[in-house]
């Protein structure tokens, strides 16, 4: 059972404020408080983290040997701050080590503990998981702000005027959806989408429109306020950072991938992120999801939907990542 | 699929990258840890390149369709063999009886009097109905060397026919603008041919000098709606690493750190399963790296064909 103390330190953390009481309880009930001495390791760089950390007293520092840079300082993290918090949406290796740089308590809980709450509290995961991506929203957009002023400073090539005005003239065609009818059926069997029910299906692709596009059509350009998302079902989809008519390609999203713009997790946000078709490509557009989070009736599909959105920008914040160190790694584009 | 691994750098004892990491090459041949519903047990290949060896400009070519895991021999040469250049592939290929295991089969590939290697990880769908049409860009002198029933091979001579020397000293200009070339062919003939399938060409080039690879797919997304041969519907990966040099450093293999990187490893999947020092090469990319004054310097571009 945690001390008056330490809870009155954990109402202060940004995840509790997303909570009310009986979640609160609901979330210590299934966390244990770890302690740790000065130099113990909490999270080993490339090891699987199996939950997520806060940290209610002491501090601890973010390593991680980074390619090309050796072992590099991160940050340092306090009362308050989550450490391995991503392993609740995502599962995988940690792309840091976290040092306990005194002796720390911490509430510990499983991710697999996590996992159940989907089931019985679907609303207290996706406020703990609303909590998670405002971190990840910050640090995507502190990434951007590093890469394009690199992309600034160096003699990257510059795209050509007539590729940009033919991609101007490129929009996408509305197609029926029996023309992508094996490509749906599909879907519907394919993780993370397989949590749908039929119903539930129906409710999503009731707005949602299929498009076909060529090669070179621009679905969000940076800048973009509303939020859209889109499933690739054939082809190819590019995402990339612009500065300065310089491009910088973070990844490919092939069949069965969602994306999205980051208003849909900050409002306040425009996209940062360009996202524009690589091959000739077949899409569903998902429209009409604003009114899944207001709907009572269909809260349920807005939550396992959050859960499918959370996941793709994880994975962006590790392509974004990625970008940052090949920048300074490689003559790239030059 | 299939897997490949490169190196260029300092001097290595080619065991340390065959055998000893927790994901080493070897053991990508029975237990990938990507793309694993198709294991790499058609074939085993390497060239070598050593400074120190007789006739240094020639590499030491080792090939086998022996299971490579139960090859004693390659592990008896991968104890004594320290180049600072090489290419390795293993072949992997559908299980079915028409494919062709042989020798002639075995990539890398390398033709007589040419000094450069190529190794390839991916498969051009339909390639039966473009074979002969790449014979136009094949150069008399290479047509004649081909004597496997691979695509690679053609997509060799072609990549080679597209070079205006190959016996020069090759610049990073000179391999960039071949390999754009030979894409630009194959995708022409394509065209041609009607051919809109998913067909990826992960290509592996070197001369001992130089590394040049491609991570790339034509028509990415566009599987044939039977769906029979899943293993080439990915993107197929491509990772490296870069520092001073390999070994077995604070319990672990990896690249040491420091401010001079003179070695680096190419390959389809990390050595190790600790990839967070590895880096994924995007799509539709061309990575190539050289020596510059023991220094290893890393070029890439995006491939725009």
């Amino acid at each position: 059972m945690l001390s008056l103390e330490f809870k009155n330190i954990l109402l202060t953390t940004q995840l509790c404020q997303y909570l009310d009481p009986f979640e609160l309880d609901l979330f210590l009930e299934h966390s244990k408080v770890v302690s740790f001495e000065r130099g113990d390791i909490i999270v080993a760089q490339g090891k699987i983290v199996d939950g997520m950390y806060i940290i209610i007293e002491g501090q601890a520092a973010v390593t991680a040997r980074i390619l090309g840079e050796g072992m590099t300082s991160l940050a340092t993290l306090k009362q308050g701050d989550l450490l391995g918090e991503v392993s609740l949406i995502e599962k995988g290796s940690s792309a840091t080590s976290v040092i306990a740089d005194t002796a720390m308590s911490c509430l510990f809980i499983l991710a697999k503990y996590f996992d159940l709450l989907t089931l019985f509290y679907p609303e207290t995961k996706y406020k703990i998981n609303k909590a998670i991506m405002e971190k990840v929203s910050a640090r995507l957009k502190n990434i951007h702000k590093k890469i394009t002023h690199v992309m600034n400073e160096t003699d990257m090539i510059t795209r050509s005027v007539f590729g940009e005005v033919m991609k101007s003239f490129t929009k996408p065609s509305v197609i029926e959806f029996k023309e992508a009818k094996l490509e749906i059926e599909n879907l519907k069997k394919i993780p993370p989408f397989e949590i749908f029910r039929e119903d539930e299906w129906d409710e999503l692709l009731r707005d949602s429109t299929l498009i076909k596009t060529t090669d070179q059509c621009n679905l969000i350009i940076e800048g973009d306020k509303k939020p859209s998302c889109y499933i690739v079902l054939r082809g190819a989809v590019q995402s990339s950072i612009i500065q300065d008519n310089k491009v910088a390609k973070l990844s490919v999203l092939g069949p069965m991938l969602f994306f999205a713009n980051i208003s849909i997790i900050d409002p306040s946000a425009s996209a940062l992120i360009n996202y524009a078709t690589r091959e000739r490509a077949i899409l569903l557009k998902i429209s009409g999801f604003e009114n899944f989070s207001r709907d009572q009736k269909v809260k349920e599909l807005w939550y396992k939907f959050f859960d499918i959105i959370c996941k793709s920008f994880v994975i962006l914040e590790r392509s974004a990542n990625k970008l940052d160190i090949r920048l300074a790694t490689e003559l790239y584009n030059r | 699929m299939c897997r490949i691994l490169s190196y260029l750098g300092k001097p290595i004892v080619v065991e340390k990258l065959l055998y000893r990491p927790d994901n080493s090459f070897i053991k990508q041949s029975y237990h990938p840890i990507y793309m694993s519903h198709l294991l790499n047990l058609a074939g085993f290949g390497l060239v070598a390149w050593d400074n120190t060896s007789c006739n240094p400009l020639l590499p030491f070519i080792y090939k086998t369709t022996q299971l490579p895991f139960y090859d004693e021999n390659l592990r008896n040469i991968a104890c004594k063999i320290k180049p600072h250049c090489f290419l390795a592939h293993l072949r992997g290929v559908s299980y079915s009886e028409k494919q062709v295991v042989s020798q002639q089969n075995v990539h890398p590939f390398i033709f007589p009097a040419v000094d450069i290697a190529l190794a390839h990880n991916g498969m051009l769908f339909g390639f039966e109905h473009m074979k002969y049409d790449l014979i136009e860009y094949i150069h008399p002198t290479y047509r004649k060397n081909i004597q496997g029933t691979t695509d690679s091979e053609w997509i060799y001579a072609v990549f080679l026919s597209q070079l205006i020397n190959t016996t020069t000293t090759l610049v990073t200009e000179d391999i960039i603008k071949a390999l754009i070339e030979t894409l630009k062919i194959i995708r022409d003939i394509r065209i041609k041919h009607d051919l809109t399938i998913n067909s990826p060409v992960n290509l592996f080039i070197t001369n001992g000098e130089f590394i040049a690879a491609t991570r790339f797919v034509f028509d990415y997304g566009w599987q044939p709606q039977d769906d029979k041969d899943k293993a080439h519907h990915a993107y197929h990966s491509l990772w490296y690493t870069y520092g001073e040099r390999y070994g077995f450093y604070d319990n672990e293999y990896k690249m040491k750190g420091s401010k001079v990187k003179s070695s680096i490893i190419i390959a389809s999947e990390p050595l190790t399963e600790d990839s967070t020092t590895w880096i994924e090469v995007p799509e539709y990319t061309l990575l190539v790296a050289h020596l510059s004054e023991g220094e290893v310097k890393i070029v890439s571009q995006d491939i725009n064909l």
